[in-house]
Order: C-alpha cells, then sequence, then structure tokens
C-alpha cells in the first residue's frame, strides 16, 4: 500500500469541519458562507483564519479574523471569480509569530455545498459544469483540477440537466467516466483510501469499494499488478452499472422510443 | 486612428478561415475590411481609439493599450473575445508580422482569435500580455519581455499556474531573480533544465514551500528568504532574520 508522509508539521482540518455554501448559484457574482468547527483542534488563538476561492488561475481570499476572535467579512462575493464557473475553497491556519506566515492547519479543495440539490452522491463525487470550448464535442472528463468534472458543451439545451439526470446520457457516458477516473487514481498511485478519506480519490475509492464484488483496488510490486489493477477497474465500472440497471434503464427507454 | 470595435460571430469566423487559409498561402493579405464593415464587425461600449504604431516591444504595446482602452471593457473574459480579436486583426502585422520571404508564420488560432477556454485565453498574442500588465503593471516585464509576435515561454509557465500568476509576491520574486535590469531582458539561462535555480526550478521550489508557508500573506523578500542556496548565483539579496 502506497501511503504519503506529511512532513510539514501543520494538522488536517477534515473538510466536515468547515462546510462552505455557495449562493447565486448560475449567478455571477457567486457569494458564500463557511462554517468553523475548529475548537478542539488545538490551534493557537492569534493563528489568523483565510479562506481563499479558487479555480483554474482566478482566486480570491477572505480573513475570518483568529482562531481566538472569528471576523467575518461582511463582503464574500466572489467577482474574481471566472463567470460560469464552481470554485473550489481552501481554509487556511496560519501562524504568523514568526516572520514568515506557517500554515499550520489546512482543509484543501472543499467542494461547496449550495450546488445540484437532488444529486447529492453523484455530486459531492462527480460535478458537472459547462464549458465553452468543447467545439464539436458534448462531454469531456476534466481531471486537472480539484475535483472530477465532467464539462458539458454549453451549445446544447439543457445539457447540465441531461447530464445529471437523463438516464440514456448516464447509461451511456458514466461507465466511461467511472473507468476513466478509477484508471487516473490508480495510475497516479492514489489508491489507499484511509490516507485522504475526504478527498477525491478517497471517496471514490470507497464509493466503488462499497458496491458488491468490489472491494479496495489490488496494490503491490508484482509483476501482474497492472493486470490486475485493470481488471479490479472492469470490475467496478461492471457493479456500478448494475447498481444502477443501467442496461436495463437504456432498454426501457428504446422501447418508449419505439412505442 | 481607428475606433476600436469587436468581431461579432460572423467576423470571427471570417478571421479564422483566414487564419486557416494562411496556413496553405502564406502571403495572402488580411481581410482588414472586416474591421469597420457592419456585417462582420460592431461598435463596442463605449469610446476608444487605436492607430497603426510600431510598437518596440511588448511592454510597449501593453502600455498603450492600457490607455487607449481604459473607457471601455476591455476584460479578457469570453464575452469579450470580438474585441481581441478586432484588435489582434487591426495589428495583424505585429502579431504575425511577413518575413524577408513575405511569408508570415500563424500559429494556433488562439494566438490572434481569444480562446473560450482557460487553458489556451492566456496565449493570445494581445490579450494574455495586457491582463498580465492589467494585474501587476512594471513589475511584469519579465513575462512580458521579447517581441510581440512570439509567445513569451515565461509568460506561459508561470501565467498557466494559478497560484504564481494570483501571487503579486512570486511574480514580483520571478522578476528579482531573472530580470536583468542592465540588459533590460531576462537572465541569461532562466529557461535553462539544468542550471540550478532556473525557472522551472524556481516552480517546484514555490510549490514545495507553499506546502508549508502562506506565500500569499508574505512580501517578495520574505519568499527569497526561504529560497534554497543554489539560487544565491541569481543575484539575490537576502533579508537577514531579526
Amino acid at each position: 500500500m502506497i501511503r504519503k508522509l506529511n512532513f510539514t508539521g501543520r494538522k488536517k482540518i477534515p473538510r466536515s469541519r468547515v462546510p462552505v455554501t455557495l449562493f447565486n448559484v448560475d449567478k455571477h457574482p457567486l457569494s458564500f458562507d463557511v462554517q468553523f468547527e475548529l475548537s478542539d483542534l488545538n490551534l493557537s488563538p492569534e493563528a489568523l483564519i483565510f479562506v481563499e476561492a479558487y479555480k483554474r488561475t482566478s482566486y480570491m481570499r477572505f480573513s475570518f479574523g483568529t482562531i481566538g476572535k472569528f471576523t467575518i467579512p461582511s463582503n464574500r462575493s466572489l467577482v474574481d471569480i471566472e463567470p460560469g464557473v464552481i470554485p473550489l475553497f481552501r481554509v487556511k491556519v496560519v501562524d504568523e509569530t514568526s516572520q514568515q506566515g506557517r500554515i499550520i492547519a489546512l482543509a484543501d479543495k472543499i467542494l461547496p455545498k449550495g450546488i445540484d440539490e437532488g444529486t447529492r452522491e453523484k455530486i459531492s463525487l462527480l460535478h458537472v459544469e459547462f464549458s465553452e470550448d468543447l467545439g464539436g464535442q458534448i462531454w469531456k472528463l476534466d481531471l486537472s483540477g480539484g475535483w472530477p468534472v465532467i464539462q458539458v458543451n454549453n451549445q446544447i439545451d439543457l445539457i447540465k440537466e441531461i447530464a445529471r439526470s437523463d438516464m440514456a446520457f448516464i447509461a451511456l457516458v458514466y461507465p466511461e467516466v467511472v473507468r476513466k477516473i478509477l484508471n487516473h487514481i490508480i495510475e497516479s498511485d492514489e489508491i489507499d483510501p484511509e490516507l485522504d478519506e475526504d478527498d477525491w480519490p478517497g471517496m471514490w475509492l470507497n464509493f466503488v469499494g462499497s458496491m458488491p464484488g468490489v472491494g479496495s483496488p489490488p496494490s503491490g510490486r508484482d509483476a501482474s499488478i497492472k493486470n490486475d489493477q485493470m481488471e479490479w477497474i472492469e470490475s467496478a465500472v461492471q457493479a456500478f452499472s448494475n447498481k444502477w440497471h443501467l442496461l436495463d434503464q437504456y432498454q426501457k427507454l428504446q422501447h418508449q422510443g419505439q412505442e | 486612428m481607428a475606433q476600436v470595435r469587436k468581431l461579432n460571430l460572423q467576423g470571427i469566423d471570417r478571421f479564422r478561415e483566414y487564419l486557416s487559409d494562411l496556413s496553405e498561402n502564406s502571403e495572402l493579405v488580411p481581410p482588414r475590411e472586416i474591421l469597420t464593415d457592419s456585417i462582420y464587425s460592431e461598435k463596442v461600449n463605449g469610446q476608444a481609439h487605436v492607430e497603426i504604431i510600431k510598437f518596440s516591444n511588448r511592454i510597449h504595446m501593453v502600455e498603450y493599450l492600457s490607455t487607449a482602452l481604459e473607457s471601455i471593457d476591455s476584460s479578457i473574459g469570453a464575452k469579450n473575445g470580438g474585441l481581441w480579436s478586432w484588435l489582434s486583426l487591426f495589428y495583424f502585422d505585429q502579431v504575425c508580422p511577413q518575413g524577408l520571404n513575405g511569408e508570415r508564420k500563424v500559429g494556433r488560432d488562439y494566438r490572434h482569435i481569444l480562446d473560450k477556454g482557460y487553458r489556451h485565453r492566456h496565449r493570445h498574442l494581445i490579450a494574455g500580455p495586457y491582463m498580465t500588465h492589467q494585474m501587476y503593471g512594471e513589475k511584469t516585464r519579465l513575462l512580458l519581455s521579447g517581441p510581440i509576435h512570439q509567445e513569451n515561454r515565461i509568460h506561459h509557465e508561470l501565467a498557466a499556474r494559478q497560484e504564481f500568476i494570483t501571487n503579486r509576491s512570486i511574480i514580483e520574486v520571478a522578476d528579482t531573480l531573472y530580470f536583468d535590469s542592465q540588459q533590460n531582458r531576462p537572465k541569461r539561462g532562466t529557461l535553462s533544465k539544468i542550471k540550478a535555480g532556473s525557472l522551472l526550478r524556481f516552480i517546484d521550489v514555490i510549490r514545495q514551500l507553499e506546502l508549508t508557508y502562506d506565500l500569499y500573506s508574505m512580501q517578495a523578500q520574505k519568499i527569497i528568504s526561504l529560497l534554497p542556496d543554489e539560487f544565491n548565483e541569481w543575484g539575490i539579496f537576502r533579508l537577514t532574520e531579526q
């Protein structure tokens, strides 16, 4: 099992302790609210709290006072975040008593709430986002950011809704999305779900691992490990398809279309 | 002097078609008539004027445009693609000059037509440098050095990384390390893959430091004081600990 070690000395803040909620979704600018539950992390009362919103090359930073005295900024509009995207958030607790600002606690890649109500499990694992530069493509999986995102072509009416809930789209597209995501996790050696349970690779491994017959991905240094891992991915995609009865659902839609 | 306009969808299509044709016949004349033809271009909100002047370098260009465009929306979001594409066609002889044999080397479309996606938007030969200059003013001389018609790889390396281009102090440190004020150009070896402390190594080191330090709250000199000794030969002045 591959494990990563943290030599920085900073504490990890579970994302569940700093939930972020977005407002004005689908408008620009977005605004946000954040709650802090940091009391038992034993952080210095003088340490500063910063909340950062970021996406691609846009970034904003807000000061929320100190651990001992929260100060909520009255203006939390994300005016500098590129329109049409959902930013991720980062909460930093910084000790500035020394000359350099040292990060003593951190929560990163916080996916905000307030988006996509009604599709909780799917959306916490996979984000759907408009894209203007897909050309003739309908969708594309983007794994270059902090969270997996299905980009959908904004030239298609209602495509966001289609990507989230249209059974034909889900049946045809999502198995391949699952395959690509798991392949990415395996390729980048992020296969220990205990490493970071609330980062997206850990969440995805827990999600697929809980399905019948899937379990944890094979790991080790055997020569055959690559094949075993590819087989595991295929079994996970199969289990995913079975869980949501994708074949039945799709055939049902075809019959309905013929009537 | 010309009134600034923006290409509409037909105008952008026409410009794109020209760029495509240019790759087959590099002596084709730019379709400048669409700059003022209302079928292909339209007025922008507000008034701005530009003229054909020979820019001595990229900084000259962005400084000129900063003044010329100050009364209109000159953001580089996707909705403003028509403006930047219009400017690219207006200054086409400078962003895509003819070589000695009369041929133009056009490159990818996103160098001339503002890309709607974020990945290549900063690579527009006018809008990319303009945006960087709007953010950081004179501290961008490292990123904006060089001729207009060539992409600056330093700009590309830094502007494509959110944690770099959004942090004024990191941009300032890069300027301190890699810009030769006397020669008014980047120092030799800045983009070397083997020289100690080069830009690519700087990017790696900053990414490491970000795991421990809140670089957004630090002044440039404080970040410099954290850099390992391999950067000493780039002529940095370190603050001593108080």
